[in-house]
């Protein structure tokens, strides 16, 4: 979907600000677009089932989140610090956006940093990279798996040893 | 502007204005494409008809391709009635992200197995949440094609010679998945004697015919009953009139003894000399043979 700007004929652009994209308790959301040549906004506005659609597409309004192929890189402690050139943790638009529109069985905080027990940055972007609808039952395996093993933190040795004790 | 002014069209405006969502489906589609590119032969197991064997054949297939020294991995496409992860034995399989996307679990045997059975218990419905509950019939078929190629894109399959997949019934579901996976997959069927079935399948053969999506042939699982006492397969359907358009690769008879394996999981434990393994080896060879030839 594209909007034109018809007083100046021009293609209106996608509006990123800081405040989370999410859909309101009927489903909607609702996107600001801006004509770069006059600046009128306006905003699109969809209904539940656009608001789905777009979900159920595998698709991110705003543009795609951190993923390996977009060149997750670590710092020296190995905090996630850039994803071509944007904050690599949580786009703030696009990952708001995102969990916003996912269920909650999706919404699970393995989409995200947070957690109770810690994991390190390398062990998190592995989780990050498998698919999302195994990452819940993923996340907790390897939890248990660590807690079990001593581990105080799950690290990429710790998902080695699993994968190793497992014989996989 | 005045009402002569040509407004521009969507062709005539490059990009989406921030949101890249063509992109994103294209670098999807890529990322797919290169991390299957590992794979010899991708096979998919469908039939249009429900209940005639489709996931017990593709788990027996994949044991048949593992004794005759392949690398053989397989996927549960049937996301609402996952049943590879019983027949693997792999209900509780752990999952452990890896360097390169999720670990595929494996039998004692070696053959990798993805099903929404190992994440989702028995007991449960697999289920998506929804900004727009009540009304899955909009967009559910949509989600589960994106959870499958999420599966497809970000897990780490590895070198492999054969992935087989094993598909839903319905026969336009035969045709929605030609058009998913592309012309590079092949397509087995798998029917039962009965003319009921074997319509079905001739439905979905027609479909399928639609794409570029070659078709191997058809099997014919449950030919007939094998007794182990008498030695004997009596027929269990009257033989059908319905022709069906494909080769023929083999048929299957129904053994009690090698069904209770698939309901404990240990199907490549089963006995060698069961004429339904003797039968599905034989149809390995001979797929093996059609796609190398």
């Amino acid at each position: 979907m594209k909007f034109l700007c018809t007083s100046c004929n021009t293609q209106m652009k996608l509006v990123k600000n800081e405040a989370p994209l999410k859909p309101d308790d009927h489903g909607s959301l609702s996107i600001r677009y801006e004509c770069p040549d006059c600046l009128m906004e306006i905003a699109m506005l969809t209904n539940a089932f656009e608001t789905q659609m777009v979900t159920s597409m595998g698709v991110e309004i705003g543009g795609k989140t951190v993923s390996k192929s977009q060149g997750i890189t670590l710092d020296e402690s190995g905090n996630m610090t850039e994803a071509n050139g944007e904050p690599a943790a949580k786009c703030p638009f696009s990952q708001m956006a995102r969990d916003s529109m996912m269920g909650a069985s999706e919404t699970d905080s393995a989409n995200t940093n947070e957690s109770e027990f810690p994991w390190t940055a390398q062990a998190m972007v592995r989780l990050q990279n498998i698919p999302e609808f195994a990452r819940p039952m993923a996340k907790k395996g390897i939890e248990k798996f660590a807690h079990e093993k001593g581990f105080a933190q799950v690290t990429e040795e710790c998902l080695d040893r699993a994968k190793e004790e497992f014989d996989m | 502007m005045s009402d002569s002014k040509q407004i521009k069209s969507y062709s005539d405006l490059a990009g989406d204005g921030g949101s890249n969502i063509m992109g994103q489906v294209v670098a999807h589609k890529a990322k797919i494409e290169a991390n299957l590119s590992g794979i010899k032969y991708v096979i998919a197991v469908g039939s249009g008809k429900g209940g005639v064997g489709k996931s017990t054949i593709s788990m027996h297939l994949a044991s048949a391709f593992n004794r005759l020294g392949k690398r053989v991995s397989l996927l549960d496409a049937d996301v609402n009635g996952p049943a590879l992860a019983r027949l693997a034995g792999l209900t509780e399989a752990p999952l452990i992200p890896g360097k390169n996307g999720l670990i595929v679990p494996k039998t004692k045997s070696g053959i990798g197995v993805i099903s929404f059975g190992s994440l989702v218990p028995e007991s449960e419905a697999v289920d998506f949440k929804s900004v727009a509950s009540g009304d899955s019939h909009v967009w559910r078929a949509t989600k589960e094609f994106s959870t499958l190629a999420d599966f497809l894109a970000d897990t780490d399959w590895g070198e492999l010679d054969f992935l087989l997949i094993d598909l839903p019934p319905g026969a336009e579901r035969c045709f929605q998945f030609a058009e998913f996976f592309g012309h590079k997959t092949s397509f087995i069927l798998i029917t039962i004697p009965s003319e009921v079935s074997q319509g079905v399948v001739a439905r979905s053969i027609a479909a399928i015919k639609k794409t570029p999506s070659p078709i191997i042939g058809y099997i014919e699982n449950m030919s007939g009953y094998y007794s182990a006492d008498s030695k004997e397969v009596k027929p269990m359907f009257p033989s059908s009139n319905v022709k069906l358009d494909v080769p023929l690769l083999g048929s299957v008879p129904f053994d009690p003894v090698v069904a209770e394996h698939c309901d404990r999981g240990t199907i490549t434990d089963s006995a060698s000399s069961s004429p339904t393994n003797i039968s599905l080896q034989d149809i390995a060879t001979k797929i093996m043979n059609t796609l190398e030839a």
